[in-house]
């Protein structure tokens, strides 16, 4: 469990009532990450979708051995989003110092969200969102190198 | 009426239950394309959004008079015209047939009021369409990392 604050705290959140962050935070397990540690790796099982609480954390991609930072997670931020799509991590979660993680399991975070599906729909969109927002990010990234590469 | 089963082909239904199908399905029209034909313009203000039943479509942007720059490609299953769905947008990219094509259209406007009215449709529709943009931004890491390490003046941007 952990403090009904910390699911506030994240914008992602906004559309839940009281009593259904109340139920997150129910199934919210805390988790501590020291600097360098990683959270999780390329193909692992995403079981959990994660709410920073303090540090950051850099998620990763990855090509066999290498790595590279695409995207800088910051405390409130929901991350670990392959957990709510896919189940298996797409990328990789470096602490880039010592960080606090809020986890919560997926198939309990299911749960709450077919109970009631018009916070399951309006949660989905805020999602679709955010890996729309990260779907822009490379797209400008992508322009700036190419620009350059004229 | 489109059939039931042409519906189910579509990626992005088959999260739905029939019933649920069968409250989608007036919404949905079948259209015919021929080779080159063009289903929608860059600019132009967008009001449908669209799923590939069969052939194949070409999103492409113009470069310049002459030149037109192929995207990506719309395959059996796929839904394209996404800006259908976001109201007062306009489309983004041209959607051109490469060869004889049928596609299901439904107005964008009512597709987002039907989710917002049935939010079953809506929870089940929006799993989709994470999924949908979640492979989409896998492909364009992928091709972000590829650039990167063809890019003269980067030497070694990744740590081991």
């Amino acid at each position: 469990m952990v403090d009904e604050t910390i699911i506030k705290g994240c914008e992602i959140f906004d559309v839940f009532p009281e009593d259904m962050i109340r139920e997150v935070a129910s199934i919210g397990i805390p988790l501590k990450y020291n600097k360098g540690q990683i959270l999780f790796n390329f193909d692992d099982p995403a079981n959990n979708f994660l709410i920073l609480i303090s540090g950051h954390v850099d998620i990763l991609t990855t090509k066999g051995s290498l790595f590279l930072p695409v995207h800088t997670v910051k405390p409130g931020e929901a991350f670990a989003l392959s957990a709510m799509i896919t189940g298996r991590f797409v990328s990789a979660a470096r602490a880039v110092e010592d960080s606090k993680v809020c986890a919560l399991p997926v198939t309990k975070m299911n749960r709450i969200l077919e109970k009631d599906y018009k916070v399951g729909f309006h949660f989905m969109k805020r999602i679709a969102a955010l890996v729309s927002g990260r779907i822009l990010k490379v797209h400008y990234r992508l322009e700036a190198i190419d620009s350059g590469y004229r | 009426m489109v059939p039931l089963e042409d519906l189910k082909t579509i990626y992005l239904m088959q999260r739905l239950t029939d019933p649920l199908l069968e409250k989608v399905r007036p919404m949905v029209e079948s259209r015919f394309y021929e080779d080159r034909d063009v289903i929608f313009r860059e600019g132009e203000k967008a009001q449908g959004f669209f799923m590939l039943l069969k052939g194949k479509i070409l999103l492409e942007v113009q470069a310049s008079e002459a030149m037109m720059i192929v995207l990506g490609a719309i395959k059996p299953g796929y839904s394209f015209g996404w800006s259908g769905l976001i109201p007062g947008e306009a489309y983004t990219t041209y959607a051109i047939a490469a060869e004889p094509s049928e596609v299901l259209v439904m107005e964008g406007g009512r597709f987002l009021g039907l989710m917002e009215e049935d939010h079953a449709i809506g929870f089940r529709i929006m799993q989709g369409v994470v999924n949908i943009l979640k492979k989409r931004l896998e492909r364009r890491t992928d091709q972000f990392l590829r650039t990167l390490r063809r890019h003269p003046d980067i030497q070694n941007p990744f740590w081991a």
